[in-house]
């Protein structure tokens, strides 16, 4: 079993936190304390399940959790004690502190001599918090342990409650060791082939609850592992997540509104238009585009296209912008309009929608597509526009990422600190992740989400302070701690959406990036 | 409240009267309304209805030449613009671009120089007769329906207690706080400079906030109208 679950590559994984996606271990909290275990090997793996579930977090003894005990016990921060020798044996591998209901039925055997039937009843009893069974058990305990003359009546007594109090927290650990080598399992997979793990997490990620915040977790966690993202385009869709030289493409049914019947529509129309003009989409010019496959597909999803850049591969450039406000210009016109486009297309061959509305302009009488002066004039306003467009119809990156947040569910393309002047930062998210340490840090960040919460005890009771997740162009950082003071001072702009520099120390032996200046940009 | 962006805009007209002026130019700068940083600029002509009778026929203003004059136009040159239905189509484009989670709540909130009594009625007209317009309550649905500032009324505000601001128009304000007033009357150029004052406004008003909260403000019962 050892040899089994030997995998260095997996182990180191765990110890850095990059567990996003890892059975049982993908929240942020699994994270946070998948680093600071750092289990290696499927013991401390089942541990780490076990110790992270609410009762163990939430029982405190001499002010710290059960969790930290057990962490601090493993790294040396602290003595493994025993409450008795004899104990030594069946609490060893959790380094004294009781982590599963199995252990409570060990010590019962060996203290009390019970036998499994009787030691299960002290689980179901524990288990079950029912007082009357409970003063049964303990009374046979006590008397076992007169028999057994291991321990005296008081020690007993003491292991006893020990045990009773361990019901808050203790966890079943054939459950946990199962739980362990699935969790080792999916990490295996995720250190040795992410390019395959990530594909199948985004492929599935819309039977989340939150589908877009599952995508923008995976693939802000791909940076990770250098694997980039991409919008689909012309030149590379298919309907669902695929990969392509190394880089994940978002399917065409990944796009906010196409992800059911419009979708397909979409699919379908691209393979009409190339029917129509006998040749793949990819050699369509940006007119063609407009006029024969514009019309087989509905204005969302047509606008939702231009909107992620799936025209961005074109050989005249077609911005976002400009795609969305050419294909504007192109609703203007009556379907009889487009109809003589589609109809003269194979003849004038135009190269740009100017070329093309030029001639359509003029009425039929006047050798043109239009019916009156009337449709004459309005597109001949529009080719003026075309000319002169009002405003630039360049992608201002702001918008592009606005963009993809709302079709895509994350930005792709840019990271949202690509907006802001970067130079002022000495490191990255990716660096504190992956466990740099020291003072004086600085990180040019846009500020994910702010979580505030109200210091219950100590000389800062009742002062507010925050938990940050913060994201640059390399990864999410979710242990970002403004402290009250930092929290009074900057509480102003920190706020979800903002970038900022931030300024802080993160420990040795520390996840936490501890911020200490602030910065706006 | 720093989750909207804001569009300061100013139309350029034919006549006075907001309710059945025709514009001659809009234009229009896009701020983040975080750190107010400019993200677009927008500007066009508009092709009026220049005849006289036909534009009164139609229930307009005719152009007047001392508005022409005032905004440096031509009715050559006008006539040569698109017109308003196109430039409003764009515009709304343009508007719409800000809305950054396309949700009516997100609608960026509009500025300008005395746009409530001028420039928001001919945007709701404009709204009304060429969309977006919410039925129900007759109102424009292109900005926030609920927020929007008025930059006279925060300069009254701010310089109520001087008694030597003799004006606050856009030509007093310009001359008092160092702004050329070479292209004035130019939409474009007066959206940069209300703009300009705006930022300037919203600065101090952040950091004004910073250190006088109003936060339980009348909790001691000092209050000023008992």
């Amino acid at each position: 079993m050892s040899n089994e679950y030997s995998d260095k590559k997996t182990w180191q994984l765990f110890a850095e936190g990059k567990t996003k996606g890892v059975f049982q271990l993908e929240s942020n909290l699994g994270k946070a304390w998948s680093k600071k275990l750092a289990p290696n090997n499927i013991e401390e793996l089942s541990a780490l399940i076990a110790i992270i579930r609410p009762g163990c977090l939430k029982a405190y003894v001499d002010g710290k959790s059960m969790t930290q005990h057990f962490i601090d016990r493993k790294h040396g921060r602290e003595e493994v004690t025993y409450l008795h020798e004899s104990l030594e044996e069946i609490l060893a591998p959790t380094y004294g502190v009781l982590v599963y209901q199995e252990q409570s039925m060990r010590i019962a055997q060996k203290i009390a001599g019970f036998d499994l039937q009787e030691a299960d009843e002290l689980r179901k009893a524990i288990g079950k918090k029912k007082a009357d069974l409970m003063a049964k058990v303990k009374k046979k305990f006590i008397a076992g342990a007169k028999k057994t003359k291991i321990v005296n009546k008081e020690e007993a007594e003491e292991i006893f409650g020990w045990i009773q109090a361990s019901s808050r927290y203790a966890f079943n650990k054939s459950h946990s060791i199962s739980y362990a080598v699935c969790s080792y399992w999916s990490a295996y997979q995720k250190a040795h082939n992410p390019e395959e793990f990530f594909l199948s997490y985004l492929y599935y990620a819309n039977e989340k609850q939150d589908p877009h915040q599952e995508i923008y977790e995976l693939i802000s966690e791909a940076k990770l592992f250098d694997i980039q993202a991409r919008t689909p385009s012309i030149a590379n869709y298919q309907d669902k997540f695929n990969t392509h030289n190394g880089k994940i493409y978002f399917g065409i049914k990944d796009i906010k509104s196409l992800t059911g019947k419009t979708g397909d529509n979409v699919l379908n129309a691209i393979t009409e238009a190339e029917k129509v003009l006998d040749k793949k989409i990819t050699k369509f010019t940006w007119i063609e585009i407009l006029l024969f496959l514009a019309p087989l597909i509905n204005s969302t999803a047509f606008k939702a296209l231009s909107s992620i850049g799936f025209f961005r591969d074109f050989n005249g450039k077609i911005t976002r912008n400009k795609a969305l406000y050419d294909y504007e210009i192109y609703r203007v016109l009556t379907a009889a309009e487009k109809k003589w486009l589609l109809n003269n297309y194979s003849n004038k061959k135009w190269k740009s929608l100017t070329n093309a509305l030029q001639d359509l302009a003029p009425t039929k009488k006047e050798g043109g597509g239009t019916s009156k002066q009337e449709r004459k004039q309005v597109i001949e306003n529009e080719i003026n526009l075309l000319n002169n467009p009002p405003y630039s119809l360049d992608d201002d990156a702001g918008w592009l990422i606005d963009q993809e947040v709302k079709f895509l569910g994350c930005p792709v393309t840019l990271s949202k600190v690509d907006i802001s002047d970067t130079s002022a930062a000495n490191t990255t998210c990716k660096e504190i992740l992956n466990g740099k340490t020291g003072n004086n840090l600085c990180v040019v960040a846009n500020v994910q989400r702010v979580a505030d919460y109200k210091i219950s005890k100590g000389e800062s009771k009742g002062k507010m302070m925050s938990f940050l997740t913060i994201e640059d162009d390399t990864c999410v950082l979710d242990s970002v701690i403004a402290f009250p003071k930092i929290k009074q001072k900057y509480k102003y702009i920190m706020y979800e959406g903002n970038n900022l520099i931030l300024c802080g120390s993160v420990a040795k032996n520390d996840s936490s990036f501890i911020i200490d200046k602030i910065h706006e940009i | 409240m720093a989750n909207r962006d804001y569009i300061v805009f100013d139309f350029e007209t034919g006549s006075r009267n907001p309710h059945k002026t025709q514009p001659t130019q809009i234009a229009a700068v896009a701020l983040d309304g975080r750190n107010l940083a400019l993200k677009g600029t927008f500007n066009s002509e508009i092709k009026p209805i220049l005849d006289d009778e036909k534009a009164i026929a139609a229930g307009f203003d005719p152009i007047e030449d001392g508005a022409l004059r005032v905004t440096n136009k031509t009715r050559e040159g006008l006539a040569k613009a698109p017109a308003l239905k196109s430039v409003w189509t764009k515009f709304c484009k343009f508007v719409d671009q800000y809305n950054w989670k396309g949700e009516p709540f997100f609608a960026p909130i509009p500025v300008g120089y005395n746009i409530i009594g001028f420039d928001m009625p001919i945007i709701s007209r404009l709204c009304e007769q060429f969309g977006p317009w919410d039925k129900s309550r007759s109102q424009q649905k292109l900005f926030s329906k609920v927020y929007k500032v008025d930059l006279m009324d925060n300069i009254f505000m701010w310089t109520e207690g001087d008694p030597s601001v003799k004006s606050i128009s856009m030509d007093s304000l310009r001359e008092r706080m160092g702004l050329s007033g070479e292209n004035a009357h130019d939409a474009l150029q007066d959206v940069k400079d209300t703009a300009n004052i705006f930022i300037k406004m919203l600065k101090t008003h952040r950091a004004v906030y910073q250190n006088i909260e109003f936060e339980k403000a009348f909790a001691n019962g000092n209050l000023y109208v008992k």
